[in-house]
């Protein structure tokens, strides 16, 4: 089978019966990423990314809402403002560093929801098997028929004035069917093992054996579908503030800055260009260090469909 | 194959059933009550709040509302646009068509584009210009697609004045137009945003396509087709792409969703009057009644879409043709 | 050019080396192999899986793909042509026009998606510019001429649809549309049944007294060369270790490798695994042994079997042993 791609705009599903045949350690993953140039330069510039979204307001010579005045208004890059200032005469470059913190959190974090939902979800219903399984796996093949976006959107219509916190948990909760299968995946492969028929026999409760075993082992496919899910939520929420309903303004996020910029593409170039680069290298550094880490667990396809 | 047939048609339906009950959920528990934004008018007496709850069933127990919701679904009523103060159902029936004109001939020239170009590759694996594109394809797909769309209309709209960026038709000129001049205009207009969504398409088509070809070269029947002293491009394009083409329909499937999220953006920047465009307008609008009716729509088209993929396997595929 | 009183070779073979440069090393599956086949006759090449005799077969096609390579200074003459050194343009069309190839398994050779008639007449399309009608009419003629009964309506079907002894028929049918010189023909036997293995090898033989086509067998089973081939060549790790009329082989064997295959045969033409009986395994061929290759499991190896690799005398009858020098060793003698 060949892989499916890692794709920042096409967040798609998994096939279901794309199983790990090994599970790796920690020293696996990060040699699988340190171990070759692509990923030493995607863990720089991720590296990177987060330092300046941390030291933000230190670095930033103005306050991300402060506005520089009229005589200041959308001026193109210069040494001053070296990624030029916006509309309101906001410096693009303060806006870019408070943008990737927000931008950057709430990617990783409702990836990371999405993550961990998915993984439980899916383990138990894999585990439990019958008609748990079936219920549990087949709501998540309807949640699939539904596009993504247009779930969101519906959420964020009914939920106006979203925080970033709250768009964690509609992204985050968006996110998780296509993991699901993944750890179920994972669960079913393991469900029949020794070493989980020795744990039923000693009489370990379903619950433990649950998190003692089969979580564990589904962590490797989940770890990497995770990693593909930043780069998802972290272009589907600028997509969100580009159309104006993500994170609320003046707060800045790489979408909003380019939304700013969208009455005046063409004048404005620069709140397009900057903000549209960060994205594209950020969703690049996290799809190559996705593609590392599916090196790792050798995914296979089973035989039939 | 009429059991699987059935199993997926049925399962096409729960989903659509499914859908309608996450809508119905996600309103009632939205925060304030349904149609908060009408009633808290301060200009209604209670009276017309009263006669409106009670006209709109908000007075009954939720089982009720819900039964009531799901009755009025299947049925194909969708409710009312309080904006453009026509039904739901009878705004999306004029703007469903045009999405589909653009989501099909991206999808159509972004496959076709996207299995030539896998294909092409796989002939060339690990030869400078086959990795050159390949970058290339991996590079697209990093790419967020409201982007694309806005590079291309800054490109060839904003810079070059080649094509038009905004609508489907040229507002002031198309009404004069002979009806070859109006299928000229209307597709110059469909240029732009459908090569947004090509672009996207195609680079994931092409990077599936091309594993998918180098996976079947190794077979048997590809080296007796060599054997035979078929040429190069015959033995791939012919014999290995006929056989990888099949996974590459399942695809089309997995795609589609995800597309429809491309369309919303695609819509927006270029201003398509279809669904996606009026789901963004109908979200600040809070005419929420139209985003419901957009996202099941936008479900049902896809459901509809991934049952004829699958069909479209079987027929493909001679193995469970004749089974 | 054919002299009349002795023909000359349709192809021959010279110190052929197809090695596969592999992460793990050099795999020499195939090390200095040398034959002639002559127009019309039917030569045998027997061994073991992993003797090299297919990888051999592939090469005289050139379809080695990396990290396989023939060697420089290998030839392949065929037709006054050096294969080797021709264009690929030019051996893609003697491949299945002159030199023609049938495989091993009918189950996999064949493409899923094409019916088979269409598969039989691509190949008059590609080296005859057939029209599709015209093409299609010599695949149903083609059809009809390997057995295939109603080959009209079968050529309508798809491979699934077809058993394993019609669809090595319709192999067979494919490679002889155009009437080749030569036919190369993988081990066509091995997965079908014992009755139908018997039909297949007479239908070979039929088509080949009708053409005139030269038949390179490749088999395991040295029953299966005792019925149809005149000469044979017995390959191990990579080598020819012996050649030899068929009837000389059978009669006087030289290798004793040759004798272990022979005494492992119950009787010609059955049984299925009858090598079980020559002790140990062909070695990995990234580590050949030094000297005779067959030493490690030769019951008569000495000391100079390790130092010393045996070369393989012309002449009609030859083995790569150093005991052959002398006279006839005896490595395992018959069971009275």
């Amino acid at each position: 089978m060949a892989d499916t791609p890692a794709v920042a705009n096409l967040a798609i599903a998994p096939p279901a019966t794309v199983v790990a045949e090994t599970v790796g350690t920690t020293r696996d993953y990060w040699r699988a990423i340190w171990g070759n140039t692509g990923g030493k330069v995607a863990i720089a510039f991720l590296s990177l990314l987060i330092l300046l979204a941390l030291l933000a307001s230190v670095i930033a010579a103005h306050s991300p809402s402060e506005l520089l005045g009229p005589e200041l208004t959308s001026r193109p890059p210069s040494w001053a403002y070296p990624f030029g200032t916006d509309v309101l005469s906001r410096d693009v470059l303060t806006r870019m560093l408070y943008g990737t913190r927000i931008s950057l959190r709430i990617a990783l974090l409702a990836a990371t929801l999405s993550g961990v939902v998915g993984l439980l979800w899916g383990a138990t219903a894999g585990y439990l098997g019958g008609a748990i399984d079936a219920l549990l796996m087949r709501s998540v093949d309807m949640f699939l028929a539904i596009p993504r976006v247009l779930l969101v959107l519906t959420v964020v219509s009914l939920w106006p004035d979203l925080s970033p916190d709250g768009l964690v948990l509609v992204l985050g909760l968006t996110g998780w069917f296509g993991v699901s299968r993944l750890a179920r995946a994972q669960a079913l492969g393991i469900r029949h093992r020794e070493f989980v028929s020795a744990a039923h026999a000693l009489g370990v409760s379903r619950y433990r054996v649950l998190v003692r075993h089969v979580v564990p082992h589904a962590l490797g496919p989940v770890l990497v579908a995770t990693t593909i899910g930043v780069g998802h939520v972290l272009v589907l929420e600028a997509g969100l503030s580009f159309l104006g309903l993500g994170v609320r303004p003046p707060t800045p996020t790489w979408g909003s800055i380019i939304a700013d910029g969208s009455e005046s593409y063409q004048v404005t170039w620069w709140l397009t260009v900057f903000p549209g680069m960060a994205l594209i290298g950020t969703s690049l550094a996290v799809n190559a260090i996705a593609h590392r880490l599916r090196v790792v667990i050798h995914p296979r396809q089973l035989p039939g469909r | 194959m009429m059991a699987f047939l059935l199993r997926r048609i049925l399962l096409g339906v729960a989903t659509v059933f499914a859908v309608t009950t996450v809508t119905f959920v996600l309103v009632r528990a939205a925060p304030g009550e349904p149609y908060a934004f009408l009633l808290n008018d301060a200009r209604l007496t209670p009276e017309q709040v009263a006669a409106f709850r009670a006209r709109y069933g908000l007075d009954q127990p939720l089982p009720v509302q819900y039964a009531r919701y799901i009755g009025r679904v299947m049925r194909g009523d969708l409710g009312q646009s309080f904006v453009e103060r026509r039904p739901v159902v009878t705004v999306l029936r004029e703007r469903l068509p045009r999405t589909l004109l653009l989501m099909g001939t991206a999808i159509v020239t972004g496959f076709a584009l996207g299995v030539g170009v896998g294909a092409w590759q796989a002939s060339r694996a690990g030869s400078r210009r086959e990795r050159a594109v390949g970058s290339l394809t991996v590079a697209l797909n990093a790419i967020p697609d409201f982007w694309i769309a806005i590079a291309l209309l800054l490109l060839f709209g904003l810079k070059l004045h080649w094509l038009p960026i905004t609508g489907m038709v040229d507002p002031t000129m198309h009404d004069f137009l002979s009806p070859a001049g109006k299928a000229w205009d209307v597709l110059r207009h469909l240029i732009l945003p459908a090569a947004s969504l090509v672009l996207i398409v195609a680079a994931v088509v092409a990077r599936f396509q091309r594993n998918a070809v180098l996976e079947v070269l190794p077979e048997d029947f590809v080296r007796t087709a060599r054997a035979k002293g078929v040429p190069r491009q015959g033995v791939v394009f012919r014999h290995a792409l006929r056989n990888a083409l099949l996974p590459t329909i399942t695809l089309f499937g997995l795609i589609l969703p995800a597309l429809v999220g491309g369309a919303v953006f695609v819509e927006r920047i270029y201003a398509w009057p279809g669904i996606g465009t009026l789901a963004v307008s109908s979200i600040s609008n809070r005419d929420y009644e139209v985003v419901l009716g957009v996202t099941l729509i936008a479900s049902t088209v896809v459901v509809i879409a991934g049952i004829m993929a699958d069909l479209a396997y079987a027929a493909a595929d001679p193995r469970t043709r004749h089974g | 050019m054919t002299a009349p009183t002795a023909p000359s070779p349709l192809l021959r073979v010279e110190h052929l080396r197809t090695y596969f440069h592999t992460r793990s090393g050099i795999a020499r599956a195939v090390d200095d192999v040398s034959f002639d086949v002559y127009p019309g006759e039917t030569i045998g090449v027997v061994g073991e899986s992993g003797s090299g005799k297919s990888v051999t077969a592939l090469s005289l096609l050139r379809l080695i793909d990396p990290p396989g390579r023939i060697e420089a200074g290998s030839r392949i003459i065929f037709e006054g042509r050096d294969l080797l050194t021709a264009p690929e343009e030019d051996v893609r069309r003697i491949r299945g026009n002159r030199i023609s190839m049938v495989f091993q398994e009918p189950m996999t050779a064949l493409n899923p998606v094409f019916t088979v008639g269409d598969q039989v007449a691509e190949v008059a399309r590609v080296h005859d510019r057939a029209s599709r009608k015209a093409a299609w009419e010599r695949a149903v003629e083609m059809l009809s001429l390997v057995g295939i009964p109603s080959p009209r309506e079968r050529a309508l079907q798809y491979p699934h649809e077809m058993s394993g002894g019609m669809r090595q028929r319709v192999l067979i049918a494919m490679a002889l549309v155009m009437r080749p010189a030569l036919l190369i023909a993988d081990e066509p036997t091995t997965a079908l049944d014992v009755t139908i293995q018997a039909q297949i090898l007479e239908l070979l033989a039929d088509l080949q007294q009708k053409f005139g086509t030269a038949i390179v067998l490749i088999t395991h089973d040295l029953g299966v060369v005792a019925e149809v081939a005149s000469r044979a060549l017995v390959m191990y790790g990579g080598q020819v270790v012996e050649r030899a009329p068929v009837r000389e082989l059978f009669a006087n064997p030289k290798h004793p490798y040759t004798q272990g295959l022979l005494r492992a045969m119950p009787r010609v033409g059955q049984g299925l695994d009858r090598l079980v009986t020559i002790p140990g395994t062909v070695p990995a061929p990234t580590a050949w042994p030094t000297g005779c290759r067959f030493r490690d499991r030769c019951p008569l190896a000495f000391d100079r079997c390790a130092t010393e690799a045996p070369m393989l005398p012309d002449g009609a009858h030859g083995a790569r042993c150093h005991l052959a020098e002398a006279g006839t060793p005896v490595a395992f003698a018959d069971r009275a």
